[in-house]
């Protein structure tokens, strides 16, 4: 039986997500989406660590782990730390978004330019066939392949569907409102979880007076909340109250700690661990 | 090098009422395990320790000590791939945050704008330090900030070296595409269609 599974890893602040997908026939492949840790507080390494080494398997001695890491998008709360991740476990491939303005993130493609950890390595965007994760679909939803967003980086991010059987999860980067007018009429409509785009601000969930994923996410969706209540005030209040008043159940990794959604492609679970 | 200054580059602007504030991400040099033969030692007055590194993080502040500034994509390149020859060194980057108006008024009229470069005084670098790992509180780091205001400078230089050496990793990521020929993505031809019909945002 198939199971796919993702963790949103409470990191404080900013997003790091574990995607762990058991097929029916062989092994169970990892992928993981963004890291923020820092110097002296590795939070998504030492969750990282502790999980693999309670694998069965002896999953660390694999070359390379992930069948791919991806950068959602070039901003430091999303990328901190991977390297060093890839350095100890190493990734098939490691996608990231096309961006004029890379920033700190640059030193992610050097690293990926010159280490054989990362055994290969992309742009990615809408119109690529991205291969599956044991037996998960990925499509990737934004951005298309030749709109760069030349201003905020947020609305540069990776937009990610992951489909087991009848259930889809939906990821989302820090995509804000203006995204979201472009491709909400694409969300699946057997979309079961959807990260919260952007931390719960504001500015990703209301665009112009209206909710735009909000109006194509189906009602009783699963919501998580990778948090940044410091120093950003995220999830806004607004947005929870958004939540609650249309009925739709919701997580926050400030509350809940490390979330978890679980489905066989037709039953999910949502675990927490607080 | 007499005064000792931290390089850091803008890479989010904030200026809602909630937290008018900039992050800005700084350079370390950390190591993750003990390498082969790698014995340092410490200096306590005049006392060497000798000791073996478990591991440590340290803040890049200039690319050599006879050099002060990270003024080419060339000495950027050459000072990250020395560090990293080393297997048990990486170069990581990690945040702080600085008052979007101390930016302002320090840069130049644009400021602060993503990529922009800023040399921080060690004392304001500290101050922002604790202040990101919560042990001052986020209105005494303003008024030091205000204080420290002269510990602040833009560096255009580096702010120009490090767009460009940015760029040559993209460059360099062309050039070298695919890197494993059998992982590249395939395009599906319906939504390259559907893509090409879109303008840039």
């Amino acid at each position: 039986m198939s199971e796919l599974k993702v963790t949103l890893i409470d990191v404080g602040w900013g997003d790091s997500i574990l995607v762990e997908s058991t097929p029916s026939h062989g092994d169970k492949r990892y992928a993981l989406i963004d890291s923020n840790d820092e110097e002296n507080e590795r939070t998504s390494f030492t969750f990282l660590k502790r999980f693999f080494d309670r694998e069965p398997g002896n999953v660390v001695s694999r070359p390379r782990l992930f069948d791919f890491v991806i950068l959602s998008h070039s901003h430091s709360d999303h990328g901190k730390g991977l390297k060093r991740i890839m350095s100890r476990y190493g990734t098939r491939r490691f996608w990231y978004p096309k961006s004029t303005s890379l920033g700190s993130q640059a030193d992610l493609v050097r690293y990926a330019n010159r280490s054989s950890k990362v055994e290969h390595h992309e742009a990615i965007n809408r119109g690529k066939n991205l291969p599956d994760l044991g037996d998960a679909e990925l499509s990737v939803l934004w951005p298309p392949y030749n709109v760069i967003d030349h201003h905020n980086e947020n609305n540069n991010s990776i937009v990610l569907t992951i489909a087991v059987g009848n259930v889809s999860f939906m990821l989302t980067g820090d995509a804000e409102g203006p995204v979201w007018d472009r491709i909400a009429d694409r969300i699946p409509p057997d979309t079961a979880f959807f990260k919260v785009p952007h931390h719960g601000s504001s500015d990703a969930t209301f665009h112009q007076g209206d909710t735009p994923w909000i109006d194509h996410c189906p009602a009783g969706a699963h919501l998580a909340i990778s948090c940044h209540v410091k120093p950003h005030n995220h999830p806004h209040g607004s947005v929870i109250q958004e939540f609650a008043d249309q009925g739709y159940p919701y997580y926050r990794t400030d509350r809940h700690y490390h979330v978890t959604c679980v489905t066989d492609g037709t039953d999910v679970r949502v675990l927490y661990y607080h | 090098m007499d005064e000792v200054t931290v390089p850091v580059l803008v890479d989010s602007v904030k200026t809602g009422e909630d937290f008018p504030f900039t992050r800005c991400v700084y350079y370390t040099m950390e190591v993750q395990e003990p390498g082969e033969g790698d014995v340092w030692t410490a200096g306590f007055d005049s006392l060497g320790v000798p000791y073996v590194l478990l591991g440590s993080a340290a803040v890049l502040r200039a690319p050599r000590a006879d050099h002060d500034l990270f003024d080419s994509p060339q000495l950027i390149e050459e000072t990250f791939e020395r560090i990293e020859q080393s297997e048990q060194f990486l170069v990581e980057s990690n945040d702080l945050w600085v008052p979007t108006s101390r930016l302002s008024a320090a840069g130049a009229p644009d400021s602060p704008a993503r990529g922009q470069v800023f040399r921080l005084g060690w004392e304001l670098f500290m101050r922002a330090y604790q202040h990101r790992h919560g042990t001052i509180a986020q209105d005494r780091f303003v008024e030091l900030c205000q204080a420290l205001e002269s510990q602040l400078r833009p560096s255009r230089v580096e702010a120009e070296a490090f767009a460009d050496w940015s760029q040559r990793q993209i460059d360099t990521a062309r050039e070298q595409y695919p890197k494993a020929p059998g992982l590249a993505l395939a395009w599906q031809e319906d939504d390259l269609a559907d893509s090409s019909e879109e303008g840039e945002s």
